[in-house]
């Protein structure tokens, strides 16, 4: 190699440039999983499957999360609340954190955890052994048949196991509510119930937060499966190289998430609260 | 690859738990939009107010503290086409129309704070049974609510004329000094203060005799029945106090209303130019500030009071009246 | 020449980044021929192979197979293109979650819409080419198999869909001697009972003599020999008498 080569303008250059390049290809990935999800041939059983390893795979899990969530969030605030006698807006608290924000980011990060990098190091196991090549041979277009499935999977389960993670998180907070704080049930279920129904409704019934609660997972979803399969696609260097994918999947998903998170909660305040 | 199997195992688990998922979102959304009262079928209401004072779309409409609906659209009024009274905002109110006949011409929309953190809300005073029922589109009429600004600017006004009427308190007490009138000689003059030392002594000298039980005002002293009675009164006196406080009764709303505030700031001012017009002279009390003439009656009235007490001294059984104490 | 060419590669240079794997290399296939390609390892073997099925982009020149020139192809009318050829990987490359049987009846659910019967009658003949017993293992997962049962499986499931194209990566290394040479009798009875049009790559040069037509030989990025078996055998050159020794 030169000594040119080295010089550090000549490196962030290279960076740089391979970096355009990698998210141009992810870009692209996403443009053929979204083309390939609208048209067809359709593989239907590859969905189901996904649907089931993500969807009720991830349940247990999510449901711990859900449950442990809502029982630390009632638990701390009781804390707190307790110094102003309102021990009765636990309730609005735990409903409001877990269907805003603590649902829809700790499901997404349990299942980039969980199904993630399950995916990552299949496509990248199936990428090294040349499997995909030679469903590519067989005339059969890999991002259709194993990448549009766990992104169509990924993008319908996440809401569902987010509602999940809300319901069981809820059921947390009022186990600790009644047995813990002497709260009645019908109270603590009430206060929930107001706090979600405070933020307003859009087409007059449904609840501002559970639309944000609900599109945010969504999006999470997407990402997670998209940048997965990104990395177990493009696996290289053997066995190595599969282990690479998986970490790199749920690292770069997990950072993805929180920034959109981010990004997403203050686009969905100014258009639906505001 | 299986396509001749109907329903895999995978599916059946897949659909259960969609179907679950979505239950348990459809119930979600009932609940708590049973809960923000979005159900109901709603008819509109106006009112216009001064200030929204921190109102917003969403916030709870309610009828004597029930919530029945939701405030819907906030908006300026034109200033062109503002009412006399001056009103400024126009809040449309989206009420369920069970609640409907509640709600009638002489009902009252105030805006109220709530809760731990302020919420403002909207509360409507149910109507009388003789008042018509408000009719959707109808304005409802907002009861007028003292603002915190407002308040502020009368006191200053108030505050103005005190130190008017502090002023004019100032320059009488100066003329009284300097000896001017019946009071300025009445403070000026020692002719006074010698009668008055003499009566001071009488007086040690008949308390004295009444000290030592003599005659009816000494077994009124001495007497336990006097005190019980006094203690008595001042019980029910406390309790007339209490139901003061409560604003029971005519005087118990005079103070908690704002109307004795309000006459005050009028008195304050009117008392301003009835010091002027004392100072001029004018009227009775102007005459007796003035004029020498009272000064010289009064002297004599102690000369006689001194006399009547010598006379007490004497014979008290002839001026002492039975004894009642209100 | 008279006999039209299936595939035809054309001045391909390839390089990953400095490394230059292929430095222009020229040559074409005909109807019904087997083109051994010869080389050390790490020559670029496997990439010409690539080249063909357009699952790598080459840096310059052109690659034409059956009559469609891969460098101007859309994404459809490769797939199209693909379906005509067959391809057995140096790994086999078999989908290690589906059973023999899909693993073998993968292009013909795909691409055509056969009923199951039919399916699995054609699944049993290319079983039965490569001496395997359909009832046994059909219903086998591939971690279920020998490395050298693997390889007949891939080969049945490259002939299963008839292609006028079949591309070999190696398909006999590791392979005990006995099961070797039945897959170059394989090879050749393609060639003569089905007119197959194939490539195959190997650094068995008795098994490139048993087979092939005419030997291509790679050395660092260049062709350096092509001919006829005998040819080869005959010639003089000191790397080509190293080669074959
Ligand atoms: N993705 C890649 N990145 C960098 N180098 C590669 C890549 N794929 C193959 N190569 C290099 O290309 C050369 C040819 O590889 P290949 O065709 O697999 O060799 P063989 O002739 O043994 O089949 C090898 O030296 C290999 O190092
Ligand atoms: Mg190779």
């Amino acid at each position: 190699m030169p000594a040119s080569d080295l010089s550090p303008l000549h490196l962030l250059n290279r960076a740089l440039k391979s970096a355009a390049y990698r998210v141009q290809k992810y870009f692209d990935l996403l443009g053929r999983v979204l083309v390939s999800s609208v048209s067809r041939p359709f593989y239907g059983r590859d969905l189901t499957q996904q649907m089931d390893t993500i969807g009720v795979g991830s349940l247990g899990i999510v449901a711990l999360t859900g449950l442990f969530t809502g029982m630390v969030l009632a638990l701390q605030s009781a804390v707190e609340m307790r110094q102003f006698g309102a021990t009765i807006y636990i309730g609005r608290l735990v409903g409001a954190s877990a269907v805003r924000e603590l649902g829809p980011v700790l499901t997404a990060l349990m299942v980039t955890g969980r199904a993630g990098s399950g995916m990552a190091a299949q496509l990248g196991a199936m990428r090294i052994t040349e499997q995909i090549d030679a469903l590519e041979t067989l005339g059969v277009d890999p991002v259709r048949k194993l990448v549009a499935p766990r992104f169509l999977a990924a993008l319908i389960m996440l809401p569902m196991l987010t509602v999940v993670t809300d319901v069981i998180a809820v059921i947390g907070g009022l186990l600790i509510a009644v047995v813990k704080l002497d709260l009645t049930a019908t109270l603590y279920m009430r206060s929930v119930y107001q706090a979600l129904a405070d933020t307003g409704f859009i087409f007059r019934f449904i609840p501002i937060d559970l639309v944000q609660g609900l599109l945010k997972p969504l999006v999470f979803g997407g990402i997670m499966a998209l940048t997965s399969c990104y990395y177990g696609m493009n696996a290289r260097g053997g066995t190595e190289g599969v282990g690479r994918a998986a970490t790199h999947a749920v690292v770069t998903s997990s950072i993805l998430i929180l920034t959109t998170d981010y990004l997403l909660t203050q686009l969905l305040i100014a258009l639906l609260v505001e | 690859m299986r396509r001749s199997r109907p329903i895999t195992w995978e599916e059946v688990k897949v659909g259960v738990l969609l179907i679950v998922a979505l239950a348990a979102l459809a119930t979600g959304i009932f609940l708590i939009g049973d809960t923000g009262n979005v159900f109901g079928d709603r008819y509109q209401l106006v009112t216009l107010m001064r200030s929204a004072a921190g109102l917003v779309p969403g916030a709870a409409v309610q009828v004597a503290g029930q919530p029945v609906g939701q405030v819907s659209r906030i908006a300026f009024i034109d200033p062109e086409g503002r009412p006399a009274t001056g009103e400024g905002v126009a809040v449309w109110l989206a009420v369920n129309r069970e609640v409907r006949d509640q709600i009638r011409t002489d009902s009252r929309a105030r805006i109220r704070t709530q809760g731990l953190l302020g919420d403002r809300i909207i509360d409507i005073e149910p109507g009388s049974p003789e008042a018509a029922i408000l009719q959707p589109g109808d304005t409802l009429i907002a009861a007028e609510v003292l603002g915190y600004a407002e308040l502020l600017n009368e006191a200053s006004d108030a505050v103005v004329s005190l130190t008017q009427l502090v002023r004019s308190v100032e320059e009488l007490t100066r003329d009284l000094l300097s000896g001017e009138g019946t009071l300025g000689q009445l403070i000026v003059n020692r002719t006074l203060y010698d009668q008055l030392v003499e009566l001071g002594d009488e007086l040690s000298q008949f308390l004295s005799s009444v000290n030592t039980g003599e005659g009816a005002l000494g077994r009124m002293i001495k007497d336990e029945e006097l005190y019980d009675r006094l203690l008595g009164t001042v019980t029910s006196l406390d309790s007339v106090t209490a139901r003061l406080a409560r604003g029971e009764g005519t005087f118990g709303r005079l103070l908690a209303s704002d109307s004795l505030y309000e006459s005050l700031a009028d008195m304050a001012s009117r008392s301003d130019s009835l010091v002027a017009g004392l100072r001029a002279g004018e009227g009775s009390i102007g005459q007796l500030l003035v004029d020498e003439g009272l000064y010289e009656e009064l002297l004599r009235m102690v000369v006689e009071l001194n006399n009547i007490l010598a006379d007490l001294r004497a014979d008290p059984e002839k001026y002492v009246p039975p004894i009642k104490v209100f | 020449m008279t006999i039209p060419a299936v595939i035809e590669l054309r001045d391909v240079r390839l390089a990953y980044g400095a490394h230059v794997v292929l430095n222009g290399i020229t040559f074409s296939v005909h109807r019904s021929e087997t083109l051994c390609v010869l080389g050390g390892s790490g020559v670029g073997k496997s990439t010409i192979l690539k080249l063909i099925l357009c699952l790598e982009q080459m840096d310059s020149g052109s690659v034409t197979v059956l009559g469609h020139n891969l460098c101007s192809a859309g994404r459809s009318e490769i797939f199209k293109i693909r379906q005509r050829m067959g391809m057995v990987f140096q790994g086999s490359a078999l989908f290690d979650s589906l059973p023999i049987f899909d693993n073998v009846a993968f292009a013909l659910f795909e691409h055509t819409g056969l009923p199951l019967e039919t399916i699995r009658e054609r699944v049993r003949e290319a079983l039965a080419f490569v001496d395997l017993d359909f009832e046994r293992v059909g219903e086998m997962l591939p971690s279920e198999l020998s490395g050298g049962m693997k390889k007949r499986v891939a080969i049945a499931r490259a002939i299963v869909h008839q292609p006028e194209i079949l591309l070999f990566d190696e398909p006999t290394s590791g392979l005990d001697p006995i099961t070797t040479r039945k897959i170059d009798t394989l090879i050749v009875k393609l060639r003569q009972e089905l007119g197959v049009s194939s490539i195959v790559v190997t650094h068995d040069t008795q098994s490139a003599c048993r087979i092939a037509n005419r030997v291509a030989l790679l050395q660092a990025g260049d062709i350096i020999f092509m001919g006829t078996p005998q040819q080869m055998l005959a010639a003089d050159d000191p790397y080509i008498r190293e080669f074959l020794e």
